[in-house]
């Protein structure tokens, strides 16, 4: 009957007001989450047969903007990468220093240079050899020190490596267990949103890692690849592997096998060139901080180490030292193997044959390493022949720099330059991505909650419901009328 | 798609950027101003750091310079004074010895012979200074004498001279046994080589080191010994070739009074350099002080002007950030 098919509608109409109330105020509460995905209550008109019968709500539907979304996931992996690499590539740069820091290399090697001319002027003074000995150390031990630091930045990065490789496998096993609900869920009819906004979240932390696209697949379910084409996530999630390692020396690299390479199912992945089948995001930026960034800053370091080793070994500087045998500055105590220049500036050290705590004699320095006793003090010689050897220009065995022969200062300069050059370089990149970032982010957050629109919806759930229950009364009043008479 | 609602966050959102990034941008600014030097030297250098380096190590290398030419003139001025007296004292035997010749008494020549040995000792300690714990004569030796005493030489000297007929004889074996490799070199001049150059700046070295077997000073301990000699003992020869020795010595002793003073002068060439390596030293230290810290120098009207624009800034953003705040629907319901 018409009455009670009237009746039928306005209860549909509270119901579907009702429905409407409850996601006004589910988005009103949510207002200031982000990743929160404003909920809208889709309605349509119920129809029996050719009669109308009221309204239905046929569903909740989640407002995201997806190629919004992937743009942004996409800028955040990026923005990951190169504040990891220009942050790591500062520090080095600090590590070095710069030429008015007392502590810097340059400073190192320039006091050093001082303390030859003032010896040489006065050979016979033991405070004078005693200030070469000591400026000597200073520059080994400068090197050691930004040696360290170099390979603690890699222990770190190798650390690193492994929490992220952990969180990545719990994000993707949590993707695919809400994968397998929410198609269980929306299978039975019922609301997913909450669900996949809390997928989204779970995304979004694996896209801060790597770069990924997502892909939907049948029954509201995703499936995750790299932008490298990797497969990430589709049906069941694959498996990082990584091992980390205790302690990390130069020698250690991945080409060698010392240190762990990342592999997926257990197959071998490349990180590099450019993130290789990862992309570029935090993780690839990590390897790539490890075995290519690190150990090429580590050269820089042991072909100076080497230059410096090879110049006061030059023959004809000491006569008293036999080719082949340790010179002024050591490799550990041992002469230079060419072939064994890796982590050189962290093994360099001065000669304890000029060193009186290690039972050496300061006027070794004076009258040559391979004197057997201390010859007039007046000999100048071999201090102003050491102080020639610095400060001649010379082609560099090795260091990848440019063509050249160079000072020793020269070369230390043209090292840190080169750092530097690499630091301002991902500085860029990196104001670049962040304000890429930025702006997409704030392009999403647009299409987020708007208090202002909920309100005024509210308004008009109101009136509705208001309406419809007016309609309520207003049928009732009508049944009493044919029933009450 | 066209927007009907704008989300609440993206406006905060934006504005707490725009507030982190000019209080980001008002601390470097406050940091440069107060400390007078750029922050970021790399970055104001744009990556070429080979001046900025280069000056600082030109700093510290002068500085070492100046502390070698400071030594070397300290020396050089020494030496020139002990040169100065010992010539001084040569000179002054000069006359007395050729008059000594020229009369027939025995007294002056016996009274020069004693001044010549007083002199002759005078001479070798001098020849034996010291001046801040380097002997100045010794050459690399600088800890030991220079020469031994007037007594081991004169010694020497009379087994020389023994047997001789002729003051000419004498005078020549005087004279071999100061130029021999295996007289006075071997056995009385105690020192080392000479010293070498002291580079007193980055392209200037500087000779300073006379040592006592300079032929300078051979000469001129040649007349000395030979005048101290004649009333010796061991130099038993009549009057007359006594009177010759008197001769002779005198004019060893002027000889060697004129190579003392080119020694003199070549020394004070020397000094001049040194002198003149010193002030350009000073100079070059000055310079390269300004150069270095004109390349970090913070600009401070520029910085001043940016940082009134950031205040300004700020300003608007915060007024912007209250009056939006309180424009809501919600509030227009109540």
């Amino acid at each position: 009957m018409s009455i009670s098919s009237a009746l039928s509608s306005a209860l549909s109409g509270l119901t579907a007001t009702s429905r409407m109330a409850e996601v006004t105020a589910s988005n009103v509460s949510n207002a200031l989450t982000e990743g929160y995905a404003r909920r809208e209550v889709q309605l349509s008109a119920r129809n029996l047969g050719q009669t109308g019968v009221g309204v239905a709500v046929t569903g909740v539907t989640r407002r995201i903007d997806a190629p919004l979304l992937q743009d942004l996931r996409l800028s955040s992996a990026s923005f990951g990468e190169r504040t990891l690499t220009s942050a790591f590539l500062s520090r080095v740069e600090q590590a070095l220093g710069t030429a008015d820091q007392a502590g810097s290399l340059s400073a190192r090697i320039a006091t050093l240079e001082r303390s030859l001319i003032e010896a040489a002027a006065r050979p016979e003074a033991e405070a004078r050899l005693a200030a070469v000995v000591d400026a000597a150390r200073s520059l080994t031990e400068g090197l050691g020190d930004i040696s360290r630091t170099i390979q603690s930045e890699r222990q770190t990065a190798d650390a690193r490596i492994a929490g992220e490789v952990q969180l990545l496998n719990a994000a993707l096993a949590g993707v695919a267990e809400i994968n397998i609900r929410i198609r269980a869920f929306s299978s039975a009819g019922r609301d997913v949103s909450a669900l996949m906004d809390q997928r989204q979240q779970m995304v979004d932390s694996i896209a801060a890692s790597i770069p990924i696209r997502e892909v939907a697949r049948d029954h509201n379910q995703i499936a995750l690849y790299t932008t490298g084409g990797t497969i990430l996530l589709d049906g069941s999630p694959v498996e990082f592997g990584f091992t980390p390692t205790r302690l990390i020396t130069p020698d250690l690299s991945v080409s060698t096998g010392s240190l762990s390479g990342l592999t997926v199912n257990g197959r071998e992945v490349t990180t590099s060139p450019a993130g290789g089948r990862l992309g570029e995001g935090r993780l690839s930026a990590l390897f790539e901080v490890r075995d290519t960034l690190a150990p090429a800053a580590q050269a820089g370091l042991d072909a100076l180490a080497r230059d410096l080793i090879e110049r006061v070994s030059a023959p004809g500087i000491d006569p008293t030292h036999v080719p082949g045998t340790p010179g002024l500055f050591t490799d550990r105590g041992l002469a230079l193997d060419p072939s064994d220049e890796v982590g050189l500036a962290s093994r360099i050290r001065v000669n304890t044959l000029v060193v009186p705590e290690a039972g050496g004699a300061l006027w070794r320095l004076r009258d040559g390493l391979g004197a057997a006793v201390a010859g007039p003090g007046g000999f100048s010689d071999r201090l102003m022949a050491l102080s020639g050897a610095l400060r001649e220009t010379r082609v560099q065995a090795s260091g990848g720099l440019a063509e050249g022969a160079r000072s020793l200062a020269e070369f230390a300069s043209d090292i840190s330059s080169m750092q530097s050059v690499r630091r301002l370089g991902a500085e860029a990149g990196t104001a670049f991505a962040a304000a890429r970032q930025d702006a997409l982010r704030s392009e999403l957050l647009r299409h987020g909650v708007d208090t202002d629109e909920e309100m005024q919806t509210l308004l008009l759930i109101e009136q509705a419901y208001a309406a419809n229950a007016k309609v309520v009364q207003t049928v009732d009043d009508m049944i009493n009328i044919l029933l009450g008479m | 798609m066209t927007m009907v609602s704008l989300g609440d966050m993206a406006q905060s959102f934006l504005m707490k950027s725009q507030i982190t990034r000019l209080k980001a941008s008002s601390g470097r600014i406050t940091q440069e101003l107060s400390s007078g030097q750029v922050v970021d030297v790399a970055a104001s250098l744009n990556a070429d750091l080979a001046r900025f380096t280069a000056l600082a190590r030109s700093r510290a290398v002068t500085a070492g310079y100046q502390s070698a030419a400071r030594e070397a003139a300290a020396q050089a001025a020494a030496t020139q004074t002990a040169i100065a007296a010992i010539s001084d004292s040569v000179q002054a035997l000069v006359s007395p010895l050729m008059s000594a010749s020229q009369l027939n008494t025995a007294d002056p020549l016996a009274l020069a012979s004693n001044d010549a040995r007083g002199r002759l000792d005078s001479a070798l300690t001098i020849l034996n200074t010291s001046v801040g714990g380097r002997a100045l004569f010794a050459g690399q030796s600088v800890q030991g004498p220079a020469v031994v005493g007037s007594e081991a030489i004169l010694a020497a000297l009379r087994i020389e001279i023994a047997g001789v007929t002729t003051a000419q004889e004498a005078m020549s074996r005087i004279s071999d046994w100061f130029d021999a490799p295996t007289g006075y070199r071997a056995t009385a001049y105690q020192g080392g080589a000479a010293l070498a150059e002291v580079a007193v700046s980055a392209s200037d070295s500087a000779t300073i080191g006379v040592t006592a077997e300079d032929p300078a000073i051979r000469m001129m301990l040649k007349g000395l010994t030979a005048a101290a000699l004649i009333n010796d003992s061991a130099f038993s020869l009549p009057f007359g070739a006594r009177q010759d020795m008197a001769r002779l010595s005198a004019e060893a002793l002027l000889t060697g009074h004129d190579r003392l003073t080119a020694l003199a002068a070549h020394l004070g060439v020397s000094e001049g350099r040194i002198e003149a390596a010193q002030s350009r030293n000073a100079a070059e230290l000055l310079a390269h002080e300004m150069a270095q810290a004109d390349l970090i120098r913070s600009d401070p009207e520029r910085l001043a002007m940016e940082l009134e624009a950031v205040q300004s800034n700020l300003e608007l953003v915060y007024a912007i950030t209250a009056r939006l705040s309180r424009l809501s629907l919600t509030d227009f319901l109540r």
